[in-house]
């Protein structure tokens, strides 16, 4: 069953003075329960305007997003329930951290939703021990960690919301190679081992590649393409004709297929072109 | 040679009252050439920022010297000499903008240094073609991208016609094509205008441009090499949590995998022309 | 959201209004200001209005652009007229059961409304036409005279020129906040006052948390690029009085003078 349904949205920013100007055009697609998606285009392309409607935090100019079977501006004054079902992490979200303690801040969420004290407890060490945060932390001043442990804070304040659908803004800028690899595998457990669907905006096409069971591809305002990576990368010609690139080693395959057709280039890792080279070698 | 950039056993502390003052940079030798590209990578919280902000005087050692053409950094009387000769670029294109024209952004600094109006409309207009940005200088600083931001940062360096440019993470916050009209940018100063670069980057790509790189681990220069050689050593690389170049990762594992390949790659087109190669051999 | 206020926004071009010296501009602008209360009969309030629509063509900005900033007044406009209409004394000129124009009020509202938009008017011609940069610029040169009186002119100017730069990056980044809060399910639209500032708090702690380390990273760039205060500091552009400033500076100043001469000559209207 689809967990989120768009139709035919379309979203005109400033709408009704000259600087009107149109976001998203005529967008029709099904997000499932359960399913890692990755969007992808060039800034400008629509990817945040297309984000902040699933989670309400814009009303389609025309058209509707429809969120377990219900269109979610039904009931305008039940908006903040949406936000709790999807929870949004953006880009760089430790400038949104403001309690005095770590454990207040990512408290924030889940006292907005007005659970009980206890339950408030158990989400914030349940969401402390999903992003590998130390416990010894939740005292201290948020403004006093690391970028990174900031970072961790700012989504824990989304995670401890449990929400079912959770949308992340390039999460992983500016970590390091390490730091990176961790978070998109928490991410990935997300979505695998408790059965949520995960939204990945990233500019990084090897983690789209690499995370993604479907991509959505826009590119200024339109949808152009939904389809699994293997299938999206493929289309090299489709993509850099609207200012994108595939993953390194896709396009390092698809450069070598040029001369040896032999060669697959629907290949999205460095393992699997690994193991098709070496195979092509041997085969030789 | 004379050395442009000349770093003598540079320690660094910052004193918070006395109280157990760790060094941030613990002993650091480096010369840096004129005219050299010059690389350094290391984890958050190594030292790297540190080290750069020596470069132009914004710190000054604790223990050791700093020389910048020959004059060492401790000396107040030339500090705007050095500050005009080696220019910084920061993270944030957002927050080092003065100005909501780009014009007068970029004459920033000459006007600082107090030089004649009609030669600083002269070297911003230079700066500005300089990096491409000459049809914008009308422009509100605002409405440019993030990657055309960048570079009035570094128009507004060059206008103080300086000798080489530090640059702190300046592609971080950037889109990948904003990171290319910037990586072009100081690779095309270093190149064409012999302008000496000390570039801090994640990204192993773009330090695959320098001649050298630069590589610090808890205030120390653990390493200093070509790419080339740098990029060879994977388990190097692992050790200081670097990111491995996707074309590293695949020549490697395939010389695990047995293939005779000898060369290194640093970037996609030399890593398909050795594959290519290769296998163009094996008929 | 605030993207769509005009008022106080510049708007590049290269007409005769812009290229005016922006201290010419400045002055005129308050000489300007001075006609129009000046003006006390429908003649010279014509001419006045007149004279400003005169100058609006010829920033060849378009006219819908100022009405639009004249949108966030329009209602002050409207009501004042309206209050003036019917709370004043005077020969009644209409009668409409309880409503009564009077003469008085009638006039009242013509010229308190009238005054009002030829005020926004004005105003607009100089911030549509000048950019930030130059506007405090030309401030600093006029102030600098108060130097003498140990008042730190160049860091006056300074401070506003850093300012103007940055208030677009701060809605923004206020914006982006109150996106953030809401998505954890922070109430920022309804409640009573007390508890909407309280549910602001968590907007205005990043919001400030930002502002310092933006003022720290500007101070620092500023330093790098060897900023030592207004000593010994030049400017790119100089400021010049050409003879399109004397040309604007005789038609406005002779503006003044008619209006003058008008009201000598025209018993003014009773208000």
């Amino acid at each position: 069953m689809a967990k989120i349904e768009i139709q035919d949205l379309t979203y005109i920013y400033s709408e009704g003075t000259p600087a009107a100007k149109k976001a998203l055009s005529n967008i029709n697609l099904c997000i499932k329960k359960n399913e890692f998606i990755g969007i992808i285009g060039r800034t400008g392309s629509g990817k945040s305007t297309f984000a902040k409607h699933l989670n309400a935090l814009l009303k389609p100019t025309e058209g509707k997003v429809i969120l377990d079977g219900k269109d979610i501006w039904d009931e305008p004054k039940e908006i903040r329930n949406v936000r709790f079902k999807v929870g949004m992490v953006f880009q760089y979200p430790e400038h949104q951290l403001f309690e005095e303690t770590v454990y207040k801040d990512i408290a924030f969420g889940p006292s907005n939703m007005g659970l009980p004290k206890d339950e408030i407890e158990k989400k914030v060490y349940m969401a402390c021990e999903f992003i590998n945060l130390d416990f010894d932390l939740l005292y201290k001043s948020p403004f006093e960690l690391s970028g990174g442990e900031k970072r961790k804070v700012a989504i824990a304040g989304v995670i401890a919301m449990d929400p079912e659908v959770l949308i992340l803004d390039e999460p992983t800028a500016g970590f390091d190679p390490k730091s990176k690899e961790q978070l998109l595998y928490q991410l990935h457990c997300y979505y695998k081992n408790r059965g949520k669907t995960v939204i990945l905006i990233s500019h990084n096409m090897d983690d789209i590649a690499k995370y993604s069971d479907r991509i959505i591809v826009l590119d200024n305002g339109n949808l152009v393409m939904l389809d699994s990576p293997k299938r999206v990368f493929s289309q090299i010609d489709l993509l850099k004709s609207i200012g994108l690139e595939p993953p390194q080693i896709t396009s390092i395959m698809q450069a070598l297929k040029e001369e040896f057709p032999d060669l697959s280039d629907e290949i999205l890792s460095v393992d699997e072109a690994v193991e098709a080279l070496s195979n092509f070698v041997k085969n030789r | 040679m004379k050395n442009f950039i000349d770093i003598v056993d540079l320690k660094f502390s910052y004193n918070n009252e006395g109280n157990n003052a760790k060094n941030i940079l613990n002993g650091i030798n480096l010369n840096i050439k004129k005219g050299e590209f010059l690389a350094i990578l290391g984890a958050n919280g190594s030292g790297k920022s540190t080290l750069i902000k020596h470069l132009n005087a914004m710190l000054l050692p604790t223990k050791g010297n700093v020389f910048v053409n020959g004059i060492n950094t401790k000396d107040e009387g030339k500090l705007y000499d050095i500050r005009s000769t080696v220019g910084l670029v920061l993270q944030n294109p957002d927050n080092q903008i003065v100005a909501s024209i780009v014009e007068d952004e970029v004459a920033f600094g000459p006007e600082n240094l107090g030089v004649a109006p009609k030669s600083i409309r002269e070297r911003v207009d230079m700066a500005l073609k300089l990096v491409d940005m000459y049809e914008y200088r009308k422009s509100t600083t605002y409405s440019l991208s993030g990657g055309q931001k960048q570079r009035i940062a570094i128009a507004g360096i060059i206008a103080m016609q300086p000798e080489c440019i530090l640059l702190d993470e300046p592609t971080s916050m950037l889109d990948p094509e904003g990171r290319k009209e910037v990586l072009d940018t100081i690779k095309s100063l270093n190149k064409n205008y012999g302008i000496t670069i000390v570039l801090i980057t994640h990204y192993m790509e773009e330090a695959a441009n320098a001649d050298r790189i630069a590589i610090i681990n808890e205030g120390k220069i653990v390493r200093i090499d070509a790419p080339r050689i740098i990029f060879s050593e994977v388990a190097f690389l692992d050790k200081y949590q670097l990111s491995i170049p996707t074309v590293v990762e695949l020549i490697h594992k395939l010389k695990l995998n047995g293939l005779p390949l000898n060369n290194m790659a640093l970037d996609e087109r030399e890593c398909v022309n050795i594959l290519k190669k290769y296998f163009n051999s094996l008929e | 959201m605030l993207n769509n206020i005009t008022l106080g926004r510049f708007f590049p071009g290269n007409s005769f209004i812009h290229k005016l010296d922006p201290r010419v501009k400045i002055l005129l602008m308050i000489v300007l200001l001075f006609t129009v209360f000046l003006s006390a009969n429908y003649l010279s309030l014509f001419v006045n209005f007149f004279a400003i629509m005169l100058f609006v063509s010829l920033t060849k900005i378009n006219l819908k652009t100022y009405l639009k900033s004249m949108k966030f007044i329009l209602f002050i406009v409207l009501f004042t007229g309206m209050l003036n209409i019917f709370y004043a004394k005077g020969t009644a000129i209409f009668k409409l059961g309880v409503f009564v124009i009077t003469d008085e009020g009638f006039n009242n509202s013509i010229f308190v409304s009238m005054r009002l938009i030829m005020l926004i008017l004005v105003s607009s011609l100089l911030t549509f036409t000048t950019s930030p940069t130059s506007l405090t610029y030309a401030i600093e040169r006029l102030i600098r005279p108060l130097a003498k009186f140990k008042i730190k002119t160049h860091e006056l100017a300074m401070m506003m020129t850093i300012a103007l730069r940055f208030i677009p990056t701060l809605l923004e980044e206020t914006d982006k906040i109150i996106d953030a809060q809401k998505s954890r399910g922070a109430n920022l639209e309804t409640g009573n006052i007390l508890n909407r500032i309280k549910s602001f708090v968590p907007v205005l702690v990043p919001l400030f948390v930002s502002s310092f380390r933006r003022a720290y990273d500007l101070a620092l760039a500023m330093e790098c690029r060897c900023y030592k205060g207004g000593e010994g500091r030049t400017c790119m552009k100089i400021l010049r009085i050409g003879s399109n400033d004397i040309w604007a500076i005789l038609i406005v100043f002779g503006l003044l003078v008619f209006v003058l001469i008008i009201n000598s000559l025209f018993p003014a209207v009773r208000l």
